[in-house]
Order: C-alpha cells, then structure tokens, then sequence
C-alpha cells in the first residue's frame, strides 16, 4: 500500500483541502481528508490521469469527474504507478533530464551529427529533390525571377542591335555544344548589379551591359557563358533554393522550442552555410567552364583575365558609396583561388 | 493606531492601516521597508506585521516573533491586509537538462518531439510557480500543439515557396496576416489562459475579434498619424484588452490602470532619455570608443526601465474580485540580471540561455505578491471549451507575445 499526501481541488471550486491518498495492492484508489479522514472518493488507480514527472514540480493526478490531487511526492506517485499499471515513456524522458552522463555524449554526438548533414545531407538531399522536379517548376520559377529582376533591378539593354548579334554568332559554338539544354541568351542594362552574369533556373542566361562593355575579348564573355551554363547543367539556382529553405527550415522546426537562442543564433549559421553553398557551386560552375576551355583550345586566362580585371575595379571602387563591383565578387570564392585554377598569373600582362 | 514607515533616512506617517495596505498596494513600499507603529517604537520590516507567507518559503527574512496581535488568528485563511507573495521553486541547473534534451529530442526526431517540447518547458515555469501552497498548471495537449505547428509550418512553407517562385504574389502572405492579426491575438490570448490552471480551475479569456483588431490594428495605424503621442494610449488599450478580458474560472479581472498612468509611465521614460542622448552625444564628441559603451547602457537602460515599470503598473493595476496584486520590481536589479544576463549568454555561446531565463522569471516571480481579498477558496470554475492552437502556434512563430 503506497500513501501519498497533497491538496485536493473538486475542479468546481478553488476551495484547497489537505488529503491523503492510498493506493492499495489491488489497485484501488482511496482519498482521504487529512483532518477528519472522512472518505472523498474511491477509484480505480487504472482510471486517473497523471501528468508526467517534470523535475521537481508538482504531479496532478486527475479523477473521473474532474477532481484533481496535487502531490510534490514524485516517488510515491512513480512508485503507484509502476506497480499498478506499469511504465510510462514519459519516465525515459525524464531520466534523461536528470543525468548528465547520458546528456554530455548525446550533445557531442548530436554536433558531429549536425555538422555531417549540413556538409553532405543538406546538398545531397537538395540535388535528389531538385531531379525529381518536373520542368514546369524551373520555367515558372525562371520566368518568375526574370519578371522581378526586371521590374527591380535591371533596365532594358543599351546595346546595339549589331553588337548583340555579333556576340550572339560568337558564341553560339558553346550552345551547340550543350544542345540538350534550353539555354537562351538574354542581355540588360545592370544598373546596380554592375558587371555581372546570372543563369536563372529554367537556363535563361542574363548578361549585364555592363560586363560586355568591360570584357576585352568576345572569349572573355565565351568563358562566363561556359562558367553559367555550368550552373545550368548543375541546376545551381534550384538547388540553391531547395538547400536555403531546407537549412532554414530544418533549423526553425528544431529550435522550435529554444526560443531566445534562435534570435542571437539562428541568423548567423544560415548566412555561413549559404555562403559555402554558394563558393561550392561556384567552384562546380568554375570547373565546367575549365574543362569547355580546355576542350576547345580557347586560352583558360580569358576566364581570369576578366575576373581579375573586375577585381581590380572593384578595389578601386572600394571606397565608393555605392559599390556595385563587389556584388559579383562576394558570392565567389577569392579571385587568387580562381586566378590559379584558370592558370591566369602566368598569362598576364 | 497610527503608523510610520522609513524611506531611506526619511520617516513618513502618521498614517493609517488602510493607507499603508494602499501604499503597499501600488508599491511604494514593500515587505522589506521599514515601519513601526505607535505602540511598538522598534522599526521592524513590513512583513513582520503582514502575514508570513507558508513555510515553503526561504527567503523572506526571519520568521515572525510570537507576540503580534495580528497573528493569533486560528483560522488558516488569510484576512485582510495580508500579502501572500509568489514563489519560484525552480533552478536553473534543473531547467538547462530539460532545455537540452528538448533540443536533442527536436533534433532526433525532425522536429515533431518540438511540440512535447514546449509543454515541458511551459510546465517546468508554471509547476514551479507556487502560490499558497498550490503550483501552477500548464495544460496544453502536445498533439494540438503539433497539429498547430504542422499547419503554421505549411502556412510558411506556401510563403517561402511563394518567395521564390511568384516573388510578386508574397506581398498577399503578409496581408493575410494583417487580416488575421486580430483573430491570432484572440486565440492565442485564448489557448493559453484556457490552458492555464491553478487550484484545478482553468483560466480563461473572452476578448473578442473586433476589440483585439482595435487594440492591435485600427489604433497602431493612428500612432504615425498623430506623430506618436496616441502611443502610450495604444499601448495602454492592449494592456487594458489583455487583463480585462482575461478571467479566473467565473471571476474576471479588472483593470484599474488609466491611460494618463501610461503617459506619465512614457514622459518619465523619455525625460532620462533624452538627457542619457545629450550625454551619448558629448561622449562620443569627446571620445568616439566611449560612445558604444554609453550606447549600450542606454539600451540596457531603456528596456530595464520599461519592462519593469510597465509590469509593475500592469500587475498593481489588475484586481480578481477585490484581489489585488502587487509588483515590486526595481530597475536596478532587472538591469544588472539582463546585463549579466545577456553577457554570459554570449561568452557562453548560448550554453547559458536557459540559466538565465531560470534568473528573469525568478526574479520576475519574487517580485510579485497576491493582497488577497478574503481565502482564495471561492472561486468557482467556468465551462470549458475547446481551442486549437494555430493561433498560438502561429503567434510563436513570429515570436509575438501578447501575454502578461
């Protein structure tokens, strides 16, 4: 027979009364006032509700009609319990809460875990959704983005009519060599973006004004087209939307509850891991752009020719309010790094 | 019988009882302030006189000497001018392992233990605050919470998707929750008072949609209007939309607070801080590194002062069928713990976020007393209903707080 002492509420009333509970072997419930021991109510223990064990905190044990023991004898109700009608999962929980000794190995266990899949889950995970998306997605979602670059950023072309045609014949070549992808050449004024080139997810390739008029060689503009169409065939721009959202969704649904934490912590790890994501397509679209050089005898300097160049550009530009060099530079890893893949020192000027 | 109290050197009074339980009231003094009475010359501390509170207590100075006339009451239940503080039970060493094996949990299983999560975090804070013997309960089922979160998390998941693809459309995601702004306010004001229970009598919330879209839209859309003098007013109507409609089984709460209360709460906010602006400025004229440091001691400045002001208004205003509450935080003390606070949080890298949450409300709990009416044995409870939780959920997402 196991006795527990508490307040007892009827659930009508606030009134408090001191009572006492036996639970006995054949799994009877009594209660008891304490100062009179005039019977309250008896039950079957099977049928009363009783909150998980929480630290130290009160239990609530709560009886057919509405009646509710409040008890701080965590023991005591752990033991009825067990002995009536046997564990409760919450018991597991609880235990974890009180020993360190499980808690420290599952912390370090759990960063190993986090870091693993934000290096290889995350992309992995990202490049097995963006292949099972039907096509509609990417031209609704290129169109979409076009839309909006134009209403926000971009302005219409500047460029001749003859220049544009002229670039266009250049490197149709590169084109032809990736006839199974609906690559389509588009030229607008960047304004703000500066020299610049996007390739948006359904393999609309943008080329600001801006970046032609600052190239030295139409096989300058030959290498970034190879360098795009490299994010094209990688489907870089949707996965790019499926990792962010994944990063950041995984992070909400998990710190759901650590509420506090998220605000100082939550923005940081997001904006470093889109950043690597991005330096790691970009290094992806790099070597695509290597191997089509390299492939088609056209000089890999070309590529970090206009790299450094815009490089150099932005440090000028650096002190400037409105610099709109860097934009093209922040996303991509250092020009040094490419500069040597692209074997760009030695072919200098 | 006449009465004196000490403010540091000075002594006040005579005054009555009735004028000290007023004074006590509205927090002026506190348990621990001086007083004696005519008949006793020794200056003893205010609860010596007031009833003590139950044994559970630990820290409220010594017990009381037997031969106060007020004490030889036989009746358990507590009389008038008596204060039954709250306490906090909790520690924060306790609530760090819940904290960590919530996340862990989280983690484990994608997001879905989150829910149980959140009802071990609420009910760890409210099992742990004790009134009178009896502790808090939080109630919420954590199935409704998952179900609330599934579908705020697909709410989000159609915006984000929206975001990327049909940029242009977004901007009707954030319109749909102007429009129902009001309605979350309710529900979540609603889902957690329902999921509220002391004493086995639920708390309760009867505010209505078009009271909470005029205390949360209509009036905040006149505050850039009237260049920000409707401000303490409109922050002064939700406090009053919140208590008011708030209730404790059949008892409703009552809202004694003014909005002239809130202006002059605003002026002596804005007067210091315009002085700490005029000194910031000198500063930095003088020394440009000393003006981060004035900045952010204004900033620690600016929310210790409001947050503890506006609480001790809030709750020496609220009254339960002539049960008044009383508020005691002080500025000084809120700083130092939010600034200790908020330094060890970031040397520790988060580690110590739930320790300090454990000091905040502690300190919060400690500060705040009930000045019963009569025996808190009367209060009936009211009919139940059922409330899901997306609005709730949905409020959390956004890290909205309209409670207490």
């Amino acid at each position: 027979m196991i006795e527990l002492r508490g307040k007892w509420y009827d659930g009508h009333q606030s009134m408090q009364i001191d009572a006492v509970m036996t639970v006995q072997s054949d799994g009877l419930v009594m209660l008891k006032r304490a100062d009179t021991e005039a019977l309250i109510l008896q039950q079957p223990f099977a049928k009363v509700r009783i909150t998980p064990r929480l630290a130290d905190t009160a239990r609530f044990l709560t009886f057919e009609g509405g009646g509710t023991f409040e008890t701080l004898d965590n023991d005591g109700v752990d033991q009825a319990q067990t002995v009536v009608v046997g564990s409760h999962w919450s018991i597991w929980v609880h235990r974890l809460e009180t020993r360190l000794r499980y808690i420290i190995p599952a912390i370090v266990v759990f960063i190993l875990l986090a870091v693993v899949a934000v290096i290889y889950g995350v992309p992995a995970a990202a490049r097995l959704i963006t292949d099972q998306l039907p096509p509609s997605v990417y031209r609704i979602a290129g169109e979409q983005t076009l839309t909006v670059l134009d209403r926000m950023i971009f302005k219409p072309s500047e460029l001749t009519l003859e220049r544009v045609q002229g670039l266009k014949a250049h490197l149709q070549p590169v084109l032809d060599n990736h006839a199974g992808l609906p690559i389509e050449i588009v030229f607008r004024k960047g304004g703000k973006v500066g020299p610049n080139a996007f390739a948006l997810p359904d393999g609309t390739i943008i080329f600001t004004d801006e970046m032609v008029s600052i190239a030295k060689h139409d096989d300058e503009i030959l290498a970034v087209l190879a360098h795009e169409i490299g994010h094209v065939v990688h489907r870089h721009g949707m996965r790019r939307i499926v990792q962010d959202s994944l990063v950041s969704f995984a992070l909400l649904a998990i710190t759901g509850d650590a509420s506090g934490v998220s605000e100082l912590f939550l923005g940081l790890p997001v904006i470093l891991t889109e950043l690597a994501y991005s330096r790691d397509f970009e290094r992806e679209a790099d070597l695509h752009a290597l191997a089509y050089l390299t492939e088609h005898a056209i000089p890999t300097a070309r590529f970090s020719d206009l790299i450094s160049r815009i490089d150099t550009r932005a440090k000028e530009a650096g002190g400037a309010e409105d610099n709109s060099w860097a934009g093209y530079l922040s996303t991509h890893p250092s020009t040094r790094e490419r500069m040597e893949a692209f074997g760009g020192g030695s072919m200098h000027r | 019988m006449s009465w004196y109290y000490k403010d540091g050197d000075q002594v006040i009074g005579p005054l009555s009882k009735a004028e000290l339980r007023e004074l006590l009231k509205t927090g002026k003094i506190g348990s621990r302030t001086l007083v004696h009475s005519e008949k006793d010359q020794q200056w003893r501390p205010l609860s010596e006189y007031v009833k003590g509170p139950p044994s559970t207590n630990r820290d409220d100075g010594p017990p009381p000497p037997p031969d106060r006339p007020d004490q030889q009451v036989t009746k358990p239940s507590v009389g008038p001018g008596e204060i039954i503080p709250f306490q906090f039970t909790g520690s924060g060493g306790q609530y760090f392992k819940i904290w960590i094996v919530n996340i862990l949990l989280s983690v484990l299983t994608l997001g879905i233990y989150s829910a149980w999560a959140k009802v071990r975090r609420k009910q760890y804070f409210y099992g742990n605050t004790r009134l009178s013997g009896a502790a808090f309960r939080y109630l919420a089922s954590p199935v409704k919470i998952l179900k609330g979160r599934i579908i705020v998390f697909l709410f989000f998941l159609a915006y984000s998707a929206a975001n990327q693809f049909f940029p242009l459309i977004s901007p009707a995601f954030i319109l749909i929750l102007v429009v129902f702004l009001p309605w979350l306010v309710v529900r979540s004001l609603s889902f957690n008072a329902h999921n509220s229970a002391f004493r086995n009598i639920r708390f309760n919330f009867s505010g209505t949609v078009m009271g909470a879209a005029k205390a949360f839209v209509f009036l905040p859309l006149l505050v850039p209007v009237t260049l920000g003098l409707l401000g303490p007013y409109v922050y002064f109507r939700q406090k009053q939309f919140v208590v008011a409609n708030s209730g404790y089984g059949k008892t409703h709460f009552s809202f004694g607070a003014t909005a002239g209360d809130y202006y002059l709460l605003f002026v002596k906010f804005t007067l210091p801080l315009i002085i700490f602006i005029v000194l910031a400025a000198a500063a930095a004229f003088l020394f440009a590194p000393m003006s981060a440091l004035v900045v952010a001691v204004l900033y620690l400045y600016a929310f210790a002062y409001f947050t503890v002001r506006s609480n001790n208004l809030l709750y020496n205003s609220a009254e339960l069928n002539g049960n008044g509450f009383q508020a005691t935080m002080k500025i000084k003390d809120y700083a130092v713990i939010v600034f200790t606070n908020t330094l060890a949080t970031v040397l520790t890298l988060g580690i110590f976020h739930p320790f300090a949450q454990v000091r905040a409300y502690r300190y919060k709990i400690h500060q705040l007393a009930l000045l019963p009416a009569g025996d808190l044995d009367q209060f009936v409870a009211a009919e139940q209903k059922q409330i899901s939780a997306v609005g709730d959920e949905m409020s959390d997402f956004m890290d909205f707080d309209f409670g207490l």
